[in-house]
């Protein structure tokens, strides 16, 4: 997350950058998987940085160089644009030391790694792909220092086409309403209203929704769309053992409690000709609690204000929702 | 000294906004407000402005095809969503 500000903004990093072809991805599946991408990713990162590493954890996220035959040309996990900027240019003297047949591919094991069956193939080409921002509100008294202070994050929600037509009401009567279903308002109570601000953190499980409604209400009509007003609450708790500190109690796991409470308000523009949003803007604003292993809340555990903005994501945004293996498509 | 209290009625003016508004209900006259501030300023996806591939098998695709090496950013979480 850090990296985000950090690292690619930095004008040496991005000169340099020109000279390769960038890709971000996300490395559990990578590292874990069995089809031919994620053993080529393997056989890249066992050369790498974190190369036969099992504690603290077995991860091998980080920045990898690598001539797309699959040997490395240079690796490493660090938010210093400097460090990294050095790790980009002894990359580009390994991959001109290489000759043709050390850099490529044979034609048929690119296509196989090519045709990896990904969580992307699931992108609701004609249905609604909404990108929810994750943000604390203002505090009267603010303690926390560095990143942590003003960090966001976001993830994405995806509804298929029927799924989005169901969040429209099927009316010409300006103030009608139509409660969304309520797999769908789970669905981002679930795992898109959750404290992923400073990192990331597990999806609440369906019993842990106290309470969620959402309902969208007609605003104005005519031949070619439907505005509509977008309100509701979500509260979401969540109580168990868990550790909440990164690697330092990750052997210690203690009693602890987490939660989100929220009131949700928008507008969407929906066309009637194609049956899809146009347009759609909704906040939702309210309180969080608790902390999780990786979420940076071990000393900020207190209730304090979070927020939530659910915009249509560009078409270009076909990240899958971090939680998309519990949709159950 | 006349822009120094400027400034500080402009800021107190911007905590007792903001205060106010931490105490009132979603509505549209609080919408605007909160939609803005929690939207990530152009600096704040200055990351995005890369031409990312968003998986690894394109990038390994594009950088066979066009001739140049893999840099991959690989994280806990998709770094263009949530990591």
């Amino acid at each position: 997350m850090i990296a985000r500000r950090s690292v690619w903004s930095d004008d040496r990093v991005k000169a340099l950058l020109a000279e390769f072809i960038p890709a971000a991805d996300e490395v559990h599946s990578l590292q874990s998987g069995k089809d031919p991408a994620a053993l080529h990713f393997q056989k890249i990162a066992e050369q790498g940085h974190y190369a036969g590493r099992t504690k603290p954890t077995n991860t091998r996220q980080g920045i990898y160089a690598a001539a797309p035959s699959g040997i490395l040309l240079a690796s490493m996990n660090n938010n210093r644009p400097e460090q990294v900027a050095k790790m980009l240019e002894q990359a580009l003297a390994k991959w001109r030391s290489l000759s043709d047949d050390e850099r490529y591919l044979p034609s048929d094991q690119l296509k196989t790694i090519s045709q990896a069956r990904r969580w992307e193939r699931l992108y609701p080409q004609d249905g609604l792909a909404i990108r929810v921002n994750s943000r604390d509100l203002p505090r009267d008294n603010p303690t926390i220092k560095g990143w942590r202070a003003d960090a966001w994050n976001q993830d994405f929600l995806w509804l298929k086409r029927d799924e989005a037509i169901a969040l429209c009401p099927q009316s010409n009567e300006v103030g009608a309403a139509r409660p969304w279903p309520d797999a769908i308002a789970r669905r981002l109570a679930r795992l898109n209203l959750v404290d992923n601000v400073r990192g990331q953190i597990p999806a609440f499980a369906d019993e842990d929704i106290e309470h969620v409604t959402i309902t969208s209400t007609i605003e104005s009509i005519d031949d070619a769309s439907v505005t509509i007003r977008i309100d509701g609450r979500s509260r979401t708790v969540k109580k168990g053992r868990w550790s909440i500190d990164g690697f330092k109690d990750m052997d210690n796991p203690t009693e602890q409690e987490r939660g989100i409470d929220v009131e949700l308000f928008g507008h969407a523009v929906f066309d009637r000709s194609t049956q899809r949003f146009v347009e759609f803007e909704v906040v939702a604003i309210g309180t969080r609690w608790g902390a999780t292993q990786y979420n940076g809340r071990a000393d900020d555990r207190d209730p304090n204000g979070i927020g939530f903005l659910l915009s249509l994501a560009d078409d270009h945004e076909r990240v899958p929702p971090a939680s998309i293996w519990a949709y159950g498509w | 000294m006349k822009r120094r209290h400027r400034l500080a009625w402009s800021l107190l003016a911007a905590v007792v906004l903001v205060a106010g508004l931490r105490a009132q209900p979603l509505s549209d006259d609080t919408f605007r407000h909160w939609a803005d501030y929690l939207r990530p300023s152009e600096a704040e996806c200055a990351f995005q402005e890369i031409d990312w591939r968003l998986s690894f098998p394109d990038g390994i695709r594009d950088s066979q095809t066009l001739g140049k090496p893999l840099l991959l950013w690989a994280m806990n979480g998709h770094p263009m969503g949530c990591t």
